[in-house]
């Protein structure tokens, strides 16, 4: 038995409509609005609902920032991915790796790295997070950069604020 | 009236050997090789200055202390007849001699090698088994100083250590700076002992005051110029030899230009985004 032509579009705008909105809020509650409590040395300079730009006087600048993952890779793997970037193709050294987690519990990987930018040797603090989404994940990505006195003596800090990053 | 004519003798004495003890000047050339009488002061002839005459090998030079020793350093290479020491006037025919000549020799190098800091090390220690001594060691430069009497052999041995691709040699004749400097230290002491003696004699306070300030400021000047020698006899018994080693091996290979991830969030982030963007 089929249906009649007629019929057809009736029952898919039906059924089709809170599919549409359960994804639209899916997606929504995936991309989120990435907020962070900043350590209170640093001064913001961007806060919009995908990024977070803060610096200090001496130069020291954290960023928070989220990319689209269609791919849904697993946070090992884009964590993996990015440590062999930095370390075999961008000449960072690797000084540890540790994972960590958010307030939320939600877990995360953080590498720790040096690297020589504009002749001088700079610390470079890089911690990713997977927010899974309906149609795609998201890539929570904070990054922590200074000259390396400023880098050793902010860390913590950074660590700390980087706990509070939601979603 | 006996005071005054003491203030009158005493005064004329500090005047003259004022004018004499200041004299001390770069020596006339007349003066300087053949006049016995131009700079008498104590009655010995300065016709000493002969001594620089005799044919010495300069890189057999040692250098003398004249702050410790009485003798003139140029004195002990003085021919032994003693001829011209004793202030006896040459027959005007007689051909003065040879005049020995004081050198300092200073040599520059660039060589190729095949590892420089094995050269350097090779380098230094051939410079130190020759008596020599490390000057200074600033990146791929060293600079050594050897004694004058080996001078020759280091400077042959540099092209064993690389390819010479340039090399040069300077000498400079001081000669006459070490005799002016010589003669002038000699007078200044000669002079400041004619003022000790006038100064014991000396009653009126003016006349002690006048001689004592006078015997300070030579008493300096001699040291200075004493200091001046034996920085001049340093450099002439020791000669410099600087060499430049630079590596034979081809430059490195550049790095190869950073391979853009497959994955474009990667390739946004790093430092050197994060130093671009704020």
């Amino acid at each position: 038995m089929h249906l009649r032509p007629s019929e057809r579009p009736a029952v898919s705008r039906r059924r089709f409509a809170p599919r549409l909105a359960l994804a639209a809020s899916l997606a929504l509650t995936a991309a989120g609005c990435l907020t962070m409590e900043t350590p209170p040395e640093f001064l913001v300079i961007d806060d919009d609902t995908s990024e977070v730009r803060a610096v200090t006087p001496d130069d020291a600048r954290l960023w928070a920032r989220e990319f689209d993952d269609p791919l849904r890779g697993s946070l090992a793997f884009w964590s993996e991915t990015l440590k062999t970037d930095l370390t075999d193709n961008r000449g960072y050294t690797l000084i540890q790796q540790r994972e960590v987690k958010t307030k939320s519990g939600r877990p995360g990987v953080e590498l720790d790295c040096e690297v020589t930018a504009q002749g001088a040797a700079r610390g470079y603090l890089v911690t990713l997070f997977i927010v899974e989404g309906w149609m795609s994940n998201t890539i929570q990505v904070v990054e922590f950069t200074a000259p390396k006195n400023a880098f050793d003596s902010r860390v913590e800090a950074v660590r700390s604020a980087i706990a509070t990053i939601r979603p | 009236m006996r005071g005054t004519m003491n203030e009158f003798s005493g005064s004329a004495a500090l005047f003259f050997l004022l004018l004499a003890g200041c004299a001390s000047g770069p020596v006339p050339p007349s003066q300087e090789s053949e006049s016995t009488e131009g700079l008498d002061l104590t009655g010995q002839p300065l016709a000493r200055v002969h001594v620089f005459a005799p044919d010495i090998n300069p890189t057999n030079f040692t250098p003398a202390k004249p702050s410790t020793d009485d003798k003139d350093p140029l004195l002990a290479m003085a021919p032994e007849d003693g001829a011209a020491g004793a202030g006896a006037p040459q027959a005007a025919d007689q051909k003065p001699a040879p005049r020995r000549r004081l050198m300092i020799y200073t040599a520059r190098f660039e060589l190729l090698v095949a590892n420089v800091k094995e050269s350097i090390q090779r380098f230094q220690k051939s410079v130190t088994d020759a008596g020599g001594y490390l000057q200074s060691l600033h990146g791929d430069t060293i600079v050594c100083r050897v004694p004058a009497r080996t001078f020759d052999a280091v400077v042959a041995s540099v092209p064993s250590f690389g390819v010479v691709v340039d090399e040069s040699i300077q000498a400079e004749e001081v000669t006459r700076a070490h005799l002016d400097l010589t003669l002038r230290i000699e007078t200044a002491e000669k002079a400041r002992e004619r003022l000790l003696k006038i100064l014991e004699r000396a009653q009126a306070t003016e006349d002690v005051l006048k001689i004592e300030q006078e015997v300070r400021r030579l008493t300096e000047e001699i040291e200075r110029m004493k200091g001046e020698l034996k920085l001049l006899e340093e450099r002439i018994a020791y000669s410099t030899v600087e060499v430049r080693f630079r590596s034979a091996a081809p430059e490195p290979k550049p790095m190869p230009l950073r391979r853009q991830s497959r994955f474009p969030w990667i390739n946004a982030v790093g430092v050197e985004h994060a130093l671009a963007s704020f």
